[in-house]
Parts: C-alpha cells; sequence; structure tokens
C-alpha cells in the first residue's frame, strides 16, 4: 500500500537526487553555477548501474513490497547528485510489514540483505530511501550496504547515507551532502576534512559539491 | 614508542627524490594504485581507492615482483593475482625484517567501503604475509593474515579509536621472536604471541578503496 508519507518520501528522494538539464533556478546573475556534467564518468556509471533492464534479481516478491512502501512504483530511478536538504529529513515510511522486515534482517546476522542482485537497482534504491526515515535502521543499513560491495549497493547512495548518519550522531560529514539553510543560502553542514571532500565524492562516484549545490538553487 | 634493545641504525624511507604523480620508486607497489604526492610541500605516498578494481594487480606488477623476488617472482605474481583485493606496495629497500620496529605516518582521506592504512610485514615469496591496519570505517586496529589468498582475523586492538579523516597519525609495530605489539600515536593496543618468528619483506598495506596517505615509513631492526 502505498501512503502519503511513502509518496512524500519518494517525492523527496526525486527532489534531492534528481538530475534535470533545466536552466537554473534562482541563479544570481553574473556569478558562476556549473550544473553537474552529465558527460562525466561518474554520470554515465551511475545510469549503468541503475538501469534493471540489464541486470536480474531474485526476489520479485519482495521488490515490489519495498518499491510500494518506499512509493516507487513507476517512478523512474534518478541520479544521486549528493546533495539533500538536511532540514527535510523523511519521516519513516507507514507500511510497517517492510520496515519490519528489513529491521529482522538487519539485526540477523548473515540474512540476505537485499542487494542488487536480490532485488534489483529500484529495489535498492527503495531500501536506501526507506533506511532514510527509520533512523534505527539506516545505522545498519549503511553497513550492509558497505559491506556488500560497490556492485550490490550503489556507491553514491551510501556515501549520502553515511553523511546522515553521521550527522544524526552528532559527527561532521565526509561528502557534503547533507545541505542546510544559513542566513539565508544553502550550506553544507560541517565536513570533516573538507580540503578532501571531492576526491571523497569522485571515489564516491558523486559531482563535484558545488556543482551538486548548484542543482539544488 | 616502543625502543628495541640492540637497536639497529633505523632505516627510513626517503621520498624527497621521488617524482610528485609517478609511482613510487621507494615502494613498489604490487596492488593498487599508488602515487607520490605532495602534502603541505613535502611528499607522500598516496594510495588512490578511486582506481581500485577488484582482482586487478598494478600494472608494474610483473616487473616490481622481479625487482624483489628475482627468480621466484612468479609464484608471488600467481598468488598476488589471485587475492588482488588490498592494495600493498613493498619497500624496495629493506631486504628482510625479523625484529625490531616499523612505523609509518598516514592519514586516511577517504573510500566509501574503506578507509584503511596499515603496515605489511612478513612478506613471504609465495605471497602470505601479516598486516597490522587501522580501519577508519572500524575505528579500529586489526592484525591480520594472508595465506595462500586467504585472510584470517587474528587479533583486534584492546579499545576502538575514532580518527578524524584528514588528520595525521602512526602506526608502529614492534616485533622481537614471536612476540608482536601494536601502537596507534604512541599508545599499544596490541599485543599477540604469532606461530612463527617474522622473516620477510615489508610495506604499506590498504584496503579495496580506501584512500590514505603515508609518510616516514620507518625500520628500526634490533637483535632478538
Amino acid at each position: 500500500m502505498i501512503t502519503r508519507k511513502a509518496a512524500r518520501l519518494a517525492h523527496l528522494a526525486v527532489t534531492c537526487a534528481a538530475f534535470a538539464p533545466l536552466p537554473l533556478l534562482g541563479q544570481r546573475a553574473g556569478r558562476a553555477c556549473t550544473m553537474p556534467d552529465t558527460t562525466a564518468a561518474w554520470f554515465g556509471e551511475q545510469r549503468q548501474w541503475l538501469s534493471d533492464q540489464k541486470h536480474d534479481w531474485s526476489d520479485d516478491e519482495f521488490r515490489n513490497a519495498l518499491l510500494s512502501a518506499a512509493g516507487l512504483v513507476a517512478q523512474p530511478l534518478t541520479t544521486q547528485l549528493g546533495a539533500q536538504r538536511w532540514e527535510e529529513s523523511p519521516s519513516a515510511a507507514s507500511d510497517t510489514s517492510v520496515l519490519s522486515r528489513l529491521r529482522t534482517l538487519a539485526s540477523t546476522r548473515g540474512s540476505a540483505w537485499p542487494t542488487r542482485s536480490v532485488v534489483g537497482a529500484a529495489g535498492v534504491r527503495a531500501v536506501w530511501i526507506l533506511a532514510q526515515g527509520d533512523t534505527a535502521l539506516q545505522r545498519v543499513a549503511l553497513h550492509r550496504m558497505m559491506e556488500s560491495g560497490p556492485d550490490e549497493a550503489l556507491p553514491a547512495d551510501v556515501a549520502v547515507l553515511e553523511d546522515r548518519v553521521r550527522l544524526q550522531s552528532g559527527r561532521k560529514q565526509l561528502y557534503g551532502s547533507q545541505l542546510r539553510m544559513v542566513n539565508g543560502r544553502l550550506a553544507p553542514a560541517p565536513i570533516e576534512d573538507s580540503v578532501h571532500v571531492d576526491m571523497r565524492r569522485d571515489a564516491a562516484g558523486l559531482p563535484p559539491l558545488r556543482q551538486a549545490m548548484c542543482s539544488l538553487r | 614508542m616502543p625502543v628495541a634493545l640492540l637497536a639497529q641504525k633505523p632505516i627510513r624511507v626517503d621520498l624527497s627524490r621521488e617524482k610528485v604523480n609517478a609511482e613510487p620508486t621507494k615502494f613498489l607497489p604490487m596492488v593498487g594504485s599508488w602515487l607520490v604526492t605532495s602534502e603541505n610541500g613535502r611528499k607522500v605516498v598516496l594510495v588512490d581507492g578511486r582506481a581500485w578494481k577488484k582482482g586487478q594487480p598494478a600494472g608494474g606488477l610483473a616487473d616490481n615482483a622481479r625487482a624483489i623476488y628475482g627468480a621466484r617472482h612468479e609464484e608471488f605474481i600467481d598468488n598476488v593475482k589471485a587475492f588482488a583485493y588490498f592494495p600493498i606496495a613493498v619497500a624496495r629497500d629493506v631486504d628482510n625484517f625479523e625484529n625490531g620496529a616499523i612505523s609509518v605516518r598516514f592519514q586516511m582521506i577517504g573510500g566509501t567501503l574503506d578507509r584503511c592504512a596499515g603496515i605489511l610485514f612478513d612478506l613471504k615469496p609465495n605471497g602470505d604475509y601479516l598486516a597490522v591496519r587501522f580501519n577508519g570505517t572500524e575505528d579500529n586496529l586489526v592484525l591480520w593474515t594472508f595465506n595462500n589468498g586467504k585472510r584470517s582475523f587474528v587479533k583486534r586492538g584492546a579499545e576502538n579509536v575514532p580518527l578524524e579523516l584528514g588528520t595525521w597519525h602512526e602506526i608502529t609495530i614492534a616485533v622481537h621472536g614471536t612476540q608482536l605489539t601494536g601502537f596507534l600515536d604512541g599508545k599499544q593496543l596490541l599485543d599477540y604471541a604469532l606461530k612463527a618468528p617474522v622473516s620477510g619483506k615489508v610495506g604499506l598495506w590498504s584496503k579495496t578503496d580506501s584512500m590514505s596517505e603515508f609518510a616516514d615509513f620507518t625500520v628500526t631492526p634490533s637483535a632478538q
């Protein structure tokens, strides 16, 4: 069942992650604001990873339940830019049966976590969305996604989830993906080792932070 | 900091004559992408996990293996290729380390899967080795063994120590016979009795997509 909350989660994911090569909104005249480069390697690699037409998955039933709970049914998967508004933290999805199943899997060592080979790219994105709205789940989900490796969990999604987990536990973020309004302007929440932030973003398959922020203006 | 009895002259790997943005010549890359880079005007070695691909050894593996093991290099290459999962670079000028101390300064920069930096030692011509490493995703110092391409956990440090990215820290190991101790920033966290005395080459260790910088790799041999 798709609830209003789940639909909001899906909308948020699209808002945060979508890349639309449209004219810039709110860009000040004369101020450089470069949109993410869709010819760059990260973009092609993400599109390839997110294309479910090129991959098989083993658990169709679980995938459908995840997509429904996350409001991703009939929604195209959007490219992860690694720029979210922290204040718009998603609330938990109301479909408690799927969340319960994820929580059980998270607490059972050796269980088959829903990775890309199990639920497809869309299913993994659904897990990512659901985890963001559930503080108890997101830390374990992050570890499971990290353990499963780049073939099974999109590194760009992992990076964004890690930033959320770190900020929630009082640590600085690593990828600069969580943005806050400061004096009426969007600015990244505190970043650990900010000198190397774009190097880390590059490694995770994300565009440079300045470009990602530009896409939200 | 451990000070070995009967310590001999330390061997400090000097990077000052290395070329920036080129592979280090003082450390021979076997797995992974290793580069000399400049950190505040000082040359350091960077393992760049962005170029990491599972199962892919370093481009110069054959030449580098031949440089350190001569006629026995083929066995080494076969084993390294079989588990090219952990980037390693071997210190060229340290022929054999048995007793004493090894230290290295490191800073973690990033990595989505792992954020590791470690000391490789007891490296055999067949590719077996030991490693003491810090992992920033787990906040711990751990001793691992690698035998016939299989990694085995041995012992975890006494406590977890969260380290910030972009800050320099130091790992030190001290070996006396079969007794191994491991230190992080001068604090002893590991103490372990090895099954056999150490004897082999040494170097730098990393894991999967870690991006870490290394400096001041120093070996201080001692008589047991």
